[in-house]
């Protein structure tokens, strides 16, 4: 073959890659695979993969395959608004879903503002995150609401819960707010005196200082804000030094894995979760092929946690938005399709694997909450709350 | 009532330390290098004992380990480990590059050996912690109202146990004697006939051994293990080093047991966010009062074991 004739192929097969490009319907995707939050954000490659699968597979969006550009952050925030940059004006995507984190999510709203670019966080849980965003939105619930729930059904099923202690990661932004702001203001309106927050290190791994200054006033509850290595070491600490009362939490450390994890210790805790396997037919589906896909791809999980199930569904909502708005993907109507997007999102409601009719106060979905708790080394659904209705 | 609970709690923490600084200690007294792999190895003998308890063997060589028995090979590659890093860091660079690497480039490639090893752990298996599957979680006794934890206890006593071993074997045996004298003077030890070729090796085999035994007992301990878990305990190990005195053993064992009652001390009375200030402070107090440490010598940075 002569050099011209390589030339030519290989012109031609870039061509027809452009081609193929602009037939598609681009799709930002800012994942953690690396860092810190590796474990946690992982897996929402798979519950992504699935979507996008079952999206393509029946039909696409308007007649046209999803096509997901995917940027990893390594758990850095800096890099989060890096790859919005990137997918944003480099790869022309029509919406980015992610980051993962809160904090990833505070900095990479600030770019998606200036790009103009619809931004959905998979996991980011903070409050008050999309306050004053045009471009921000999140198919999550916030901590404030979900604890509040868990502590209401605490009091309506008779459990007893007159006094608690606070342990918090102190260098953990969801979890410090959480264990110092949260937890306090709530715990205070439903008429649960506490002592003042007791803050652990994320690093330590000696948690018995602070289990026996717990066990010293012996109090009906521990709330516990932290990430699940640390609330794990936390409640083996507790219960070796004799703990008997209820230990509880927000959706920090709500992952189905944490069950093998706190081991028999953990019988008892209750915490909250924004998904339950068991809504729907579809939710159960998903949740199976979940922990299948997940275990072909050497990741171990016992079930989807919420923040999986919501980087599904994002893609759904997407899915119903484009189509309601004709999006076609072409690169020429990239900003006017971005706009319209947005525009799109405002007023819609959805229906998916978190909950039925779905609506958006501000740019915060409503979610239902559903209490966990684990008994018998199981993760069992407690009680649940529905989503609060919209303004 | 609270109070001698938290020092009980303090003094068990430090034993975590202890065994960890006499191997900060040990390769710094004899080879005046400070390893920065040790908190590798530590975590390697952890990581490795709950995989094979956990997985078992690979390539199917057989299901699930006992958890003694997944320890014991957890520490064995601890000392492999350690052997592989007195083989291309210490010895190759050495070889190589002669005096002109005596402290840096040591120190540097096994800076590079502890972010290499701790991070294929990570992608090996993830960076969550894991439940190590050791005994049961209700061997605690209440001794008036004193919680004791049984593991820790034992744990406690091995470390005596480990330390005491050490010493004889550097005082009274041959091979302790050729690290001493390395200690001295190695360019004096080789003329006298000691083979630092055979000897150093010593040195880091013990490394390992110390940090894979002091992993394993965390494993059991506490129950859980993380690609992170050396992290914490080296620098803190590093600290009670210091506070003991470089190059002192029993120096190392009192400073490990410093810095976990000032640990335990500190939560109790101004919370966790000021611990690091605490240790730290302590380490940077000693280093201007008595710069040799407690129980150091005043070459510092030749120990004379």
């Amino acid at each position: 073959m002569s050099i011209k004739s390589i030339l030519a192929a290989a012109a031609l097969s870039l061509l027809a890659s452009t081609a193929w490009a602009e037939d598609t319907i681009k799709i930002g995707n800012i994942v953690v695979t690396a860092g810190f939050l590796k474990s946690a954000g992982e897996p929402t490659l798979t519950a992504v993969d699935i979507a996008v699968d079952e999206i393509n597979a029946s039909g696409g969006i308007n007649g046209k395959q999803v096509e997901v550009i995917r940027f990893d952050t390594g758990s850095d925030p800096k890099q989060a608004s890096v790859g919005t940059r990137k997918l944003a004006q480099d790869d022309g995507v029509l919406a980015i879903v992610g980051p993962f984190s809160s904090g990833e999510s505070a900095v990479a709203f600030n770019d998606a503002e200036r790009l103009k670019v619809l931004m959905m966080p998979t996991s980011a849980s903070a409050p008050g995150l999309t306050e004053g965003r045009k471009y921000g939105w999140r198919l999550t619930e916030d901590e404030h609401k979900q604890f509040g729930r868990l502590l209401k059904s605490l009091k309506a099923n008779g459990i007893k819960s007159d006094t608690a202690e606070i342990v918090y990661i102190s260098e953990e932004v969801v979890s410090n707010a959480a264990g110092t702001k949260l937890y306090p203001a709530l715990l205070k309106e439903a008429g649960i005196t506490h002592g003042d927050p007791i803050p652990v290190q994320y690093k330590s791994f000696d948690m018995s200082a602070q289990a026996a200054q717990i066990m010293a006033s012996n109090p009906d509850l521990v709330a516990i804000a932290a990430l699940p290595d640390s609330a794990s070491k936390v409640i083996g600490e507790l219960r070796r030094q004799g703990y008997e009362g209820r230990i509880i939490g927000s959706q920090i450390f709500s992952d189905p894995n944490v069950v093998e994890l706190f081991g028999p210790e953990g019988n008892g805790t209750m915490l909250m979760a924004g998904f339950w396997k068991g809504f729907s037919p579809e939710a159960q589906a998903f949740n199976d092929k979940f922990v299948a896909e997940t275990a072909k791809r050497g990741i171990k999980k016992a079930g989807a946690h919420h923040s999986d199930a919501q980087a599904y569904d994002t893609f759904f909502l997407l899915k119903q938005v484009m189509e309601k708005v004709g999006t076609t993907g072409d690169p020429a109507k990239l900003e006017e399709e971005r706009e319209a997007i947005v525009a799109g999102m405002e007023g819609v409601t959805f229906s998916g694997i978190l909950g039925d009719d779905i609506c958006f106060n501000g740019h915060d979905a409503e979610l239902p909450g559903y209490v966990i708790e684990i008994k018998d080394g199981e993760w069992t659904k407690f009680d649940s709350a529905p989503a609060d209705k919209c303004e | 009532m609270l109070l001698i609970q938290q020092l009980l709690n303090g003094v068990m923490l430090g034993s975590v330390y202890v065994t960890v600084a006499v191997a900060f200690t040990l390769t710094i007294g004899v080879l005046n290098f400070l390893n920065f792999t040790i908190p590798t190895l530590f975590m390697l003998a952890g990581m490795i004992g709950w995989a094979l308890a956990y997985w078992g063997l690979p390539f199917g060589l057989s299901g699930p380990l006992s958890w003694p028995m997944a320890l014991f090979f957890g520490v064995v590659v601890s000392i492999l480990a350690s052997l592989v890093v007195e083989r291309f860091t210490f010895r190759y660079l050495k070889t190589k590059y002669g005096d002109s690497t005596e402290h840096a480039i040591p120190l540097v490639s096994s800076l590079g050996f502890l972010l290499v090893l701790e991070n294929l752990v990570r992608i090996g298996y993830g960076t969550d912690a894991q439940r190590f599957p050791g005994p049961s979680h209700d061997l605690t006794m209440n001794i008036g109202g004193i919680f004791v934890r049984i593991p820790q206890l034992v744990s406690l006593f091995l470390v005596v146990l480990i330390v005491v071993g050490l010493t004889w074997l550097l005082k009274r045996s041959r091979i302790g004697r050729g690290l001493r004298a390395i200690a001295e003077n190695p360019d004096a030890a080789n003329i006298l006939g000691v083979d630092t070729r055979r000897v150093v090796p010593i040195v880091f085999m013990l490394t390992g051994l110390l940090c894979g035994l002091a992993g394993a007992l965390f494993a059991v301990n506490y129950g859980e293990v993380s690609p992170q878990m050396g992290e914490d305990i080296g620098t803190k190990a590093i600290a009670g080093m210091v506070v003991g005195g470089l190059g002192s053993i029993w120096g190392a064992v009192l400073g490990g047991l410093i810095v976990g009652l000032i640990e335990m001390l500190t939560i109790h009375f101004f919370g966790a966010d000021t611990v690091q200030v605490a240790v730290w402070g302590l380490l940077l107090l000693t280093l201007f009062v008595r710069p040799q440490g407690l129980f150091g010598h005043n070459s510092i940075g030749k120990g004379k074991l």
